[in-house]
């Protein structure tokens, strides 16, 4: 029993506070470049345009025990899973930057029509297996005419 | 090859439509990739090697469907929807559909 406290602990230590914070404050930096970059889900472009393509996005987040040993706990009383809750944010972020990123490099101004697509990796049923959120975002990245 | 996921490509004017292209493909990694995943899920954190998984995926699915729609004389691809959806543990299934065009 204290021996599974102290494994919960150190893993809530791990990743937690050290891998999700981390990665919470480096999502923070980079989403600041991106802040007046134009991201719209509307189909429809009025502007003059140079050319089009396709960007795209992905981010495959995982979970750890700790997170799962409340999850477990939170289904059997039901309720808000908050530690899952952050972990898909934390994917569909992390896709989102990425796409810009890509977008960016090609020199577009903007990305409209944008689409999320969510899947788990695995379903976790039993305690060996896998239990991870991928997150892919795509979108059409627009050229201006100058 | 344009590919967007818009109706019309912005700045161009689409001049006939050839129907539906699709491509779609599974893969899955080494078991060597699967134990490092499994250990990584102890901790937490980003899954690289699925990350890329999907990544590779998602171009080979995206390479067929343009195969496709190269057969088929056309020079762009509006309305591409992707899916994904997995098989088993550790293998992912994407499929990539749209419409062929000629602009």
């Amino acid at each position: 029993m204290i021996f599974d406290i102290i494994i919960l602990v150190v893993f809530y230590l791990i990743g937690t506070i050290w891998i999700e914070d981390a990665h919470i404050k480096s999502l923070e930096k980079r989403e600041k470049k991106y802040k007046d970059f134009f991201i719209t889900t509307i189909k429809t472009f009025d502007t003059n345009a140079e050319k089009a393509f396709l960007v795209s996005g992905s981010a495959v987040i995982a979970s750890d025990i700790f997170k799962k040993y409340i999850a477990s706990w939170i289904c059997f009383f039901g309720g808000r899973i908050q530690t899952f809750e952050k972990l898909l944010d934390r994917a569909k972020r992390e896709s989102l930057v990425r796409m810009c990123e890509q977008a960016k490099k090609k020199g577009a101004h903007g990305i409209i029509n944008i689409r999320y697509e969510t899947s788990s990796i695995s379903k976790g049923k039993n305690k060996k297996s896998i239990s991870a959120a991928e997150s892919l975002v795509y979108g059409t990245a627009v050229v201006l005419k100058k | 090859m344009i590919l967007v996921n818009t109706e019309t490509i912005p700045g161009k004017t689409l001049h006939q439509s050839l129907g539906l292209v699709s491509g779609s493909t599974i893969r899955a990694k080494n078991f060597i990739n699967d134990l490092g995943a499994g250990f990584k899920n102890l901790i937490g954190g980003e899954l690289r090697s699925y990350t890329e998984l999907l990544e590779e995926s998602r171009k080979e699915a995206t390479d067929r469907m343009i195969a496709q729609a190269e057969g088929k004389g056309a020079n762009a691809i509006v309305c591409v929807r992707y899916s994904t959806s997995s098989i088993a543990s550790g293998a992912a299934e994407i499929y990539v559909y749209g419409t062929a065009v000629k602009i």
